[in-house]
């Protein structure tokens, strides 16, 4: 089992403060298919207030995705096909390019404004 | 006193600063608070506070140099959901600050407005201390766990 979320390293903090919005949410959001900004905005109503997120947000999404894409593609594929044993095998997979994905996030998104 | 436009524009960016700062800290040393955790309530809500004292500083000097100071802008605020997190987030902002107040003296130098340029030097120094206090937490974490740290938070 990967270790939850919450226990994983994962850089914790609000996203869209406005909303009270987790970098965590948008990685799960992009786990259950998110793939735009706008999106999250329909979903959450990120970015609907003062905006000073969307910039942050987009990093985080941006990042999830390449994560959860490149990680995920031998899940799709697997080599030995076990009937039965398979469906299990990919979510496991699944769960770790997320895990992996969400872990990633912490390092890179986070820059500060220069301004 | 006519002031330059060009120390005016980077002294009202280290403003922005300051009251994107005050904020983070402030929320950060009350969310401590809530959960108990006294001394870093203390010492972040102290933080926040010179922040304001700094603000008040800046804001005084460009209404010196016939200036209008923003106080309508404000920066995005880095909020952590837990202790640790919001350390090192306040960590990383300070960091940040640091950096712009070094390139504003820079400023005020090449302009010859040298009671700026120490104004700056002064607010620089106490951001430094802080950084180092900010630091110095972020290792210990490191070092002895979250859990341990927190521990002696109480
Ligand atoms: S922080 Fe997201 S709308 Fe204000």
């Amino acid at each position: 089992m990967p270790p939850k979320f919450e226990n994983a390293g994962v850089r914790s903090m609000y996203v869209c403060l406005c909303k009270g919005i987790t970098d965590k949410q948008i990685v799960k959001a992009v786990e259950n298919g998110a793939v735009s900004v706008r999106e999250l905005r329909k979903q959450f109503g990120l970015g609907n207030q003062c905006g000073k997120c969307t910039c942050m947000a987009r990093g985080v999404l941006n990042e999830a995705l390449e994560n959860t894409s490149v990680a995920a593609t031998p899940a799709q594929k697997p080599e030995i096909f076990i009937p039965g044993k398979t469906a299990n095998a990919a979510t496991n997979a699944t769960h770790n390019a997320i895990h992996n994905a969400a872990h990633n996030v912490t390092q890179s998104y986070f820059t500060l404004t220069s301004n | 006193m006519r002031g330059n436009s060009t120390v005016l524009a980077a002294l009202n960016k280290i403003l922005t600063r300051k009251l994107t700062t005050i904020n983070q800290f402030f929320l950060h040393a009350r969310m401590h608070k809530n959960w108990g955790f006294e001394q870093l309530n203390n010492k972040v809500y102290k933080a926040s506070i010179d922040e304001m004292k700094h603000a008040d500083k800046i804001i005084e000097r460009i209404l010196l140099l016939d200036g209008l100071p923003n106080l309508q802008e404000l920066g995005k605020l880095y909020i952590g959901e837990e202790p640790g997190e919001m350390l090192k987030l306040d960590d990383k902002l300070q960091t940040e600050d640091i950096n712009h107040i070094r390139q504003a003296i820079a400023v005020c130098e090449s302009e010859h407005d040298f009671v700026s340029r120490k104004m700056l030097a002064e607010i620089l120094e106490q951001q430094e201390e802080h950084q180092d206090w900010l630091d110095t937490q972020c290792s210990l974490i490191d070092t002895i766990g979250l859990e341990n740290y927190l521990q002696q938070q109480l």
